[in-house]
């Protein structure tokens, strides 16, 4: 089973603090990141791709020093590795301007307004990591535990239909 | 029929004769009743009542015999013949009854037998000239033939006179102005009609220029017909249209009295009919025809108090209209302040999202783990590690979170478990070497020991988490309510730098952008009306920021300096942004000045209201600016020495 990474972008500490502790339930079969700036979280992309770990999804504030979320999820989008990334928008601040920019550069799947709640998170998330294993993995089955097992079945019967089983 | 009569009472028939001789030369303007006895006397008083001819004078004999005195006295108590002069011919003995009519009947004259020749007619001549002076004045000249010509004449002149000078402008109050520029019109034209060798009756062409303001001017021109404007050059050189004269007004009047340049420049809007009078000319036309100069005087007079009129009415219009602009300004300024914080209050609410968020994940993570955190088994299963990360938790702010995947990397590197690596270094755990061998031995019980261990690690850092949140919000809502100033804010004595720093709380999320450089001094606390105060901080700071480039920087310097014998607590605030164009810095400060669009902050008019509020603290506000390089605001507070005192005694 390979490795996927999950990373949370946010300046403040506290936020990210509590978003690690939201996604802290999938853990067990992805590597859970955070990051306090662009700059981290970049470093960190570059490192786990070194070591063949994908960035999976990141959840990402707008409002942060250096460059705005949206930004960077742009450039993550243009990236070859990070092109697949399910990209989600978690801020309390993104302006109408900035998130069209975003959805027309096809470079934000899911925007969450804060405060959020937990399991509207977790949720939001599971779908979107089980669309980007779905479209990813070719070995579906192992993720059927943690992500939305229905949607996986599905993708692994559709698989077999496809290739004529 | 004459107006007046005279009447002579004398019971001496000849006495009778004698007087009407003497009398005779008044005959032709006053009737002539002699009477011998007193009943004749009042019949004759009765015939003059009936025929409303006024008895001019009385003259009656007195003797021992004849009352005549008492027929004087008793003339002054009827309405009638109270105007009529008295005189008494006394034989000169009784002296009583002569007393007695100069007290109760205001005896006029009195003469004694023998009577003089020529005697009665000089006294009587003497009396009717005082009569008709009083009774008659507007026909004084006709009686020059028979009374005193001298004093008729000098009577009439003083009285000629005194009319003139009083009626000079009040035998005017009848006529409408329009009244009265006919009349002068008419007079003129008359008198330019005989003779006219200057041209004073002219016509212009419409454009034609009769005044220049500022320059000499000889003449005063009369319009008959036409319009004529008048001129004035503001400050700034725009000629301002000042009036319009038409038939009836005066164009070069006040030069023409004061000799002073013109006032304004003149020139016909049309064609125009005037009289174009000089000085020369002028007093030609008025030696012409007395009447004509108090009715040019009074027709001047108009012209000046009614264009003064106009003037005051304007003025009264201008001070309303001031006021009501003070009213709009002041309207206007509430509005920058609530355009602002309309603004200021969506940022932060944004803003206010992030702690509230961490506070409300908060409470959620601990709502669901405290159950078990509470939990007997699990205190026993945690120990005194429980209770030692617990207090970790409460207590330390985390590490960074590169510092923590170091030390994770560190650890993993020698248990080879990057799950328990992890937990281990944000439990602060890492040091311990027990873990290592624990994990080496049993890594899934380990791990499991760590979750528990962690829960209660959480427990505390979530707290520490709700509690910096909640800090948080409350600096920003006091940075706000900072805002909500009330009209009549009074001053109080602050430090300057608790103001600039809220407000920098309030612009935190538009600074993370760019990077914020303090450099302060040490300041004298200083009376300041606070949230006006902040109101500046924000205007300049939020100036700052739309004028930065990508990287901003905005440094905040304060400082104290000392200038003209003053000091100045100088708060400067210094942008590497797109500068101020030279042309436009000088208009900055104004009212109407903005070069923000739509949507940017407040209504645009921030500066000037910065500067009025500067003013009102007796300080000034300073620019400076380089293209593409810079702009410094300056804000200088004056220091009195009472307070740079008071710092030193602190």
């Amino acid at each position: 089973m390979n490795k996927y990474l999950i990373l949370c972008v946010d300046d403040e500490r506290e936020v990210l603090d509590s978003v690690i502790q939201d996604l802290d339930c999938f853990e067990e079969y992805f590597l859970l990141e955070a990051a306090e700036s662009v700059q981290e979280a970049k470093q960190l992309i570059d490192e786990c791709n070194q070591q063949d770990i994908k960035l999976a999804l990141i959840v990402c504030d707008h409002i942060m020093p250096d460059q705005t979320g949206i930004q960077f999820l742009i450039e993550l989008n243009e990236q070859p590795d990070t092109a697949a990334t399910r990209k989600l928008l978690l801020t309390g601040q993104a302006g109408l301007e900035d998130t069209v920019e975003a959805v027309n550069h096809s470079s934000l799947d899911f925007y969450i307004a804060k405060p959020w709640r937990g399991d509207e998170l977790r949720q939001a998330v599971k779908q979107q990591l089980t669309t980007y294993i779905i479209d990813n993995e070719q070995d579906l089955i192992p993720w059927a535990a943690a992500l939305d097992t229905e949607k996986i079945f599905e993708a692994v019967a559709q698989n077999r239909i496809n290739y004529g089983e | 029929m004459n107006q007046f009569s005279v009447l002579c009472l004398d019971s001496n028939p000849i006495s009778i004769e004698q007087l009407r001789r003497e009398l005779s030369p008044f005959a032709a303007k006053f009737d002539l009743h002699s009477a011998e006895s007193i009943e004749e006397a009042n019949a004759a008083l009765t015939f003059c009542t009936e025929r409303k001819q006024t008895v001019a004078l009385v003259i009656a004999s007195h003797h021992e015999s004849f009352n005549g005195a008492d027929f004087l006295i008793q003339l002054d108590k009827n309405q009638h013949t109270k105007t009529a002069r008295k005189i008494l011919i006394s034989c000169g003995q009784d002296i009583q009854a002569i007393l007695s009519a100069v007290n109760d009947g205001r005896l006029d004259h009195c003469l004694t037998k023998p009577l003089q020749d020529n005697l009665v007619h000089k006294t009587a001549q003497k009396e009717l000239t005082t009569f008709i002076i009083e009774n008659d004045k507007e026909n004084l000249l006709s009686y020059s033939q028979i009374l005193d010509q001298h004093r008729l004449l000098r009577t009439h002149i003083d009285q000629k006179m005194r009319h003139y000078r009083e009626g000079f402008i009040t035998d005017h109050h009848s006529l409408s102005d329009q009244q009265l520029v006919e009349q002068v019109t008419t007079a003129l034209l008359e008198f330019f009609a005989k003779e006219d060798e200057t041209r004073a009756k002219r016509t212009y062409s419409s454009d034609h220029l009769l005044t220049k303001e500022g320059e000499e001017n000889q003449f005063l021109w009369f319009i008959t017909k036409g319009t004529v404007a008048l001129y004035k050059k503001d400050e700034i050189g725009v000629q301002r249209e000042v009036v319009r004269h038409s038939q009836g007004n005066i164009v070069g009047g006040m030069s023409f009295v004061t000799g002073e340049p013109s006032f304004s420049t003149a020139v016909t809007l049309t064609e125009t009919e005037v009289i174009k009078l000089d000085r020369k000319v002028f007093a030609k036309v008025m030696h012409s025809d007395t009447s004509l100069l108090p009715l040019f005087t009074n027709l001047l007079l108009r012209h000046f108090n009614r264009r003064l009129q106009r003037s005051i009415n304007t003025k009264l219009e201008l001070q309303k209209t001031l006021e009501s602009l003070e009213d709009a300004h002041q309207q206007l300024i509430e509005r920058e302040k609530m355009a602002m914080l309309g603004q200021l209050v969506s940022g932060v609410a944004h803003e206010l999202n992030n702690p509230i968020a961490a506070i409300l994940r908060g409470t959620e993570t601990l709502t669901n783990k405290i159950q078990t955190l509470i939990d007997e088994r699990s205190i026993d299963q945690v120990g005194d590690d429980g209770i030692a990360v617990l207090q970790l938790g409460l207590t330390q702010r985390p590490k960074s979170t590169a510092a923590e995947r170091d030390l994770a990397n560190q650890v993993n590197q020698k248990i080879d478990n990057r799950r328990v690596a992890k937990k281990l270094v944000k439990l602060g755990l890492e040091q311990q070497d027990r873990w290592y061998d624990e994990t080496k031995q049993s890594p899934d019980a380990t791990l499991e020991r760590l979750e528990r261990l962690e829960e209660y690690y959480l427990a505390g850092s979530t707290l520490r988490s709700i509690g910096v949140c909640a800090g948080r919000i409350a600096d920003m809502v006091k940075s706000l309510k900072g805002y909500a100033r009330p009209n009549d804010e009074r001053f109080h004595v602050v430090d300057i730098h608790e103001g600039i720093e809220d407000t920098l709380v309030i612009f935190e999320n538009k600074l993370k952008f760019h990077t914020v450089e303090r450099d302060y001094n040490e300041l004298p606390q200083l009376p300041c009306l606070p949230i006006a105060l902040q109101q500046v901080w924000t205007n300049l700071i939020s100036n700052a920021i739309d004028a930065f480039p990508d990287k901003g920087l905005l440094t905040i310097r304060t400082e104290l300096t000392q200038q003209d014998a003053q000091q100045w607590a100088v708060i400067s605030f210094t942008d590497n942004g797109c500068g101020i164009p030279e042309e436009i810095i000088e208009n900055i400060f104004s009212l109407n000045f903005t070069t923000k669009k739509e949507g940017n902050f407040g209504l645009g008019i921030g500066l000037s209201v910065c500067q009025q509020i500067i003013h009102q603290h007796g300080g000034k506000i300073l620019v400076e600016s380089c293209r593409d390089k810079f702009t410094q605001m300056s804000v200088w507070l004056p220091v009195s020495q009472t307070q740079l005192t008071a710092r030193s005694h602190e």
